[in-house]
């Protein structure tokens, strides 16, 4: 009869095994380290981390332009005009400044 | 010889607007870049006086005609000067053929709705009445639009032809130039509003009043061609806004009926240590670059 009594427990103990692996597993998919709150997160970032570039890409063009424009082969000079007014604070003897 | 050819000269337009200065901060850089160093002079009046034969040597070199430059844009302190004794405005037009412009905008107020409006210009008459009194043709004033913004363009648009108006009462011609920032990206939204807010501005003036505008290359070909057919604009000129030349001669040659006016400096390559030969051939060869951009669209 012990016989009997034998696998009926290695069943259960398997059994609890493989219930103890899969909730494991079911929660290291849900909340683990790559798991699929983790890969929103880091969607998420990534999202975010794309809109800064392309501010940053647009500031960096804007410059690259602007450095361009007042190079010593390629001298824009509106823009030097307004250059030398706002960071030289430039002005000629008869203007007035209207703030 | 009056302004009715002079219109007639700019209307044709087989050439370039060139322009001829910089303000007066640059002043020691572009004599380096020319070949003086800053102790072969002391003082303003110095530095001011060599950067004048500068401009007086590259009028009268021979390549510097009306034939291929057809405009050239001056700074307040080169038209108070002279050449050979003749006030510069009238130099260029009796020796040259050149029609004289004069820069009458005051710098850019701070950025407001993505663009910056021109600052106030308190005594713009009196600026107005020397510049009729020394041959002036017209003037150029400038804004810069940074962003695809309603509000902001009609502004700019707004201010422009208001000045615009007031240098129309002296009998002068206006060269309108509202920039469009090559470097946004929703330029090309910014100048189908720009066309839009130009046009109802156009449309609005009196029948004997005529205007130029200063132009951004535009994203869409042709773009601008219903302002180069209008009857109130003598003509449209093109800005490359920082384009690289080949660029901009490129963009330029697919608009048709627009010509350059690039406000690159024509001292590329010049310098007081080189013979007339040399300065008059180097001359010529970047007016020829660039005329024949112009003539090319």
């Amino acid at each position: 009869m012990s016989n009997l009594g034998r696998p009926a427990i290695t069943g259960l103990v398997y059994f609890v095994l493989v219930f103890c692996a899969g909730v494991y597993f079911t929660f290291a998919a849900v909340q683990g380290e790559m798991g699929l709150f983790r890969r929103a997160e880091i969607a998420a970032d990534r999202d975010k981390l794309a809109a800064q570039l392309a501010v940053l890409q647009k500031d960096v063009d804007r410059m690259e332009n602007l450095t361009r424009r007042l190079s010593d082969d390629y001298l824009d000079l509106d823009l030097l005009d307004q250059q030398t007014r706002d960071v030289l604070g430039v002005l000629r003897p008869d203007e007035i400044v209207v703030r | 010889m009056s302004k009715s050819d002079q219109k007639q000269q700019i209307a044709n337009g087989q050439g370039f607007i060139a322009a001829l200065d910089q303000s007066g901060g640059s002043t020691p850089k572009a004599l380096k870049l020319y070949g003086i160093e800053e102790d072969a002079y002391s003082g303003d009046e110095e530095m001011f006086g060599l950067i004048h034969e500068m401009r007086a040597r590259i009028i009268k070199s021979p390549a510097f005609t009306g034939d291929k430059v057809v405009g050239a844009i001056l700074f307040e302190r080169t038209m108070d000067g002279e050449i050979d004794g003749i006030p510069t405005a009238q130099y260029l037009w009796e020796k040259r053929q050149v029609v004289p412009f004069l820069k009458v905008d005051k710098g850019l107020a701070d950025s407001e709705n993505g663009v910056k409006v021109m600052k106030p210009m308190p005594d713009l008459d009196a600026l107005l009445e020397k510049g009729v009194s020394k041959g002036i043709f017209g003037t150029k004033m400038r804004s810069v639009i940074d962003a695809a913004n309603p509000a902001g363009i009609k502004a700019v648009v707004a201010q422009q032809f208001e000045v615009g108006k007031q240098i129309l009462g002296h009998g002068l011609v206006p060269i309108i130039e509202p920039e469009v920032t090559i470097s946004i990206s929703d330029k090309a939204e910014a100048e189908e509003m720009l066309l839009n807010e130009i046009k109802a501005q156009l449309d609005a003036l009196p029948s004997d009043l005529d205007v130029m505008l200063k132009l951004t290359l535009p994203e869409t070909d042709n773009l601008y061609k219903p302002l180069v057919d209008h009857p109130r604009v003598i003509k449209v000129v093109a800005l490359s806004g920082g384009y690289s030349r080949e660029e901009a001669n490129d963009r330029l040659s697919r608009q048709t009926g627009m010509i350059a006016s690039f406000s690159r400096a024509l001292t590329e390559g010049l310098s007081a240590q080189q013979a007339d030969a040399d300065f008059d051939a180097t001359l010529a060869a970047t007016i020829d670059d660039i005329y024949k951009a112009s003539i090319a669209g």
